[in-house]
């Protein structure tokens, strides 16, 4: 099997011209998109347009049909070398791309705690007492140094979404994925999210965040990606909310704003 | 109307049971070693025909449903006939009573018990595997840590069903010369001309032994699922809300 060779291109992560099926219908029509280090992409559009597919092949938990994914200039997808390092590789992925789910998706059986350092013992092979240190650290990062005895279904939405952060946070990683982290939380509890994302932001994280929350994207979006009917319809600075090019866009910022 | 419990003034004979009493302990003993072996190999193979069930691939997906629809549709009298004395004869390897009884019961609750781990695992959230991979866990690990764990809670009870089934069906067993409770209290019986004490001795027997497991299953249970508890106590968040906001 030949390599896949990759111009080095200095971005962080690359989607070249992805595309992805679901059956038949097509929810990514080729896109390319590239993240660089520092940066703070943020993709708004309608639902069902392929923001959250889109984001999900970034770790390949989507894997696309066609297209090409690469971090740090290296190729992920299509699968380098042979079929019995394809696992390996994807968890070496996987492991330094910290995901915020929708739905937190904590682990209801173990404790904040627990569900922190899971991988680090894990994937890390961190000891058990570096490990809950870490984890430690990690969850008094995000405010919840009270609570890390709590299994998640003790804590309120606000409280479960920081404990994933502080689950993704904790592996270290170079980029962390947002996957509409607030739009599962009630209105009074989207504000302890996004502040810790901001902090997260100022602190120099990269990150790429699916959302809604049009206010977050104009104070700390760097690179908006306005996502329509599985392509880019429109993508440019802050100033695409203020003055969109795209129809489009105007239409999805009059209705959201 | 006076209702006569005793029409035949039948005289009972308690003490035949204690009499025969170690060759009932020498049945229970053997009823639960059919049972529990047969349960062990069949957990282990069930769990291996549910991810078979539930593979990406088509041909194995079909292959694994097939094996749970044939195993579950033979009456386990049938089979064991068949095993004992009909491929024995075929095949002319000589497989002994017990070896024979045990690979019968075992391949027929291990189609059950697939489906049993199938509607466990299943009933576990996609996202739960997809955000243990997203740190970089292993498919396996995953299923061993994540998934695993909170599928386990939701299908002992069900197990345990299967477990006092199989122990009701190791009765079966005694056709092919397995002394085991059933056959034991038989053979008293041909001795005594006393089938009600002796089987009534069974069947107390068969009940105690399906109570001890109904009541291991519910510490179990309790046990594993101590946290998610606390979740169903909870009222949901939104509910609360919705509540508030109209």
């Amino acid at each position: 099997m030949t390599a896949v060779s990759v111009s080095p291109t200095g971005a962080l992560l690359e989607l070249r011209d992805v595309h992805k099926s679901f059956g038949h219908i097509e929810v990514i029509k080729g896109v390319s998109l590239k993240v660089s280090k520092g940066e703070h992409v943020v993709i708004f559009g309608p639902s069902g347009g392929g923001k959250s597919t889109l984001l999900r092949m970034m770790n390949l938990l989507e894997v696309p049909d066609s297209g090409m994914v690469c971090f740090e200039d290296r190729p992920y997808f299509p699968h380098p070398g042979n079929i019995l390092d394809r696992a390996s590789k994807l968890q070496q992925l996987r492991s330094q791309i910290g995901m915020v789910f929708q739905r937190f998706n904590l682990y209801p059986h173990l404790t904040a705690l627990q569900n922190v350092s899971l991988a680090l013992t894990d994937v890390k092979k961190l000891s058990r007492k570096a490990a809950r240190e870490k984890a430690e650290a990690c969850l008094a990062d995000v405010g919840l140094q009270e609570r890390i005895e709590h299994y998640p279904a003790q804590l309120s939405g606000g409280q479960q979404q920081r404990v994933a952060i502080a689950r993704a946070l904790a592996m270290d990683p170079k980029l962390m994925l947002f996957d509409e982290p607030t739009s599962a939380l009630d209105p009074e509890l989207i504000g302890e999210v996004l502040g810790v994302m901001e902090k997260l932001a100022r602190e120099g994280m990269t990150m790429v965040v699916v959302t809604h929350e049009m206010g977050f994207a104009k104070r700390v979006g760097d690179y908006l990606v306005f996502v329509s009917g599985g392509v880019i319809a429109e993508a440019g600075g802050r100033e695409i909310l203020a003055h969109p090019q795209q129809e489009r866009t105007k239409a999805f910022l009059d209705a959201v704003l | 109307m006076r209702v006569d419990w005793n029409p035949t003034n039948y005289q009972f004979a308690w003490e035949v049971v204690a009499e025969y009493r170690v060759w009932l302990f020498e049945g229970v003993l053997l009823t639960l070693k059919i049972a529990l072996v047969s349960m062990a190999f069949a957990m282990v193979l069930g769990l291996f025909v549910a991810l078979l069930r539930m593979s990406p691939i088509w041909p194995i997906r079909s292959l694994a449903s097939l094996y749970i629809s044939i195993f579950r549709a033979i009456p386990p009298l049938v089979f064991i006939l068949w095993m004992y004395y009909g491929v024995t004869l075929v095949t002319g390897v000589n497989i002994e009573a017990f070896t024979s009884g045990v690979i019968c019961l075992s391949l027929q609750y291990a189609a059950w018990l697939a489906e049993i781990y199938r509607s466990g695992l299943q009933a576990i959230d996609k996202g739960q595997g997809e955000a243990a991979m997203s740190t970089g866990l292993s498919r396996t690990r995953a299923f061993t840590r994540v998934i695993w764990p909170q599928a386990w809670r939701i299908i002992i009870p069900p197990i345990a069903n299967n477990l006092v089934g199989i122990i009701k069906d190791s009765s079966l067993v005694g056709v092919i010369g397995l002394n085991e409770l059933m056959r034991q209290s038989q053979i008293a019986t041909s001795l005594t001309f006393r089938p009600f004490e002796l089987y009534t001795a069974a069947m107390v027997i068969y009940i105690v032994l399906t109570l001890a497991i109904a009541r291991m299953a519910s510490f179990l249970e309790q046990r594993a699922a101590r946290s998610l508890k606390v979740q169903t106590r909870r009222v949901p968040a939104t509910a609360s809300s919705i509540r508030t906001a109209a």
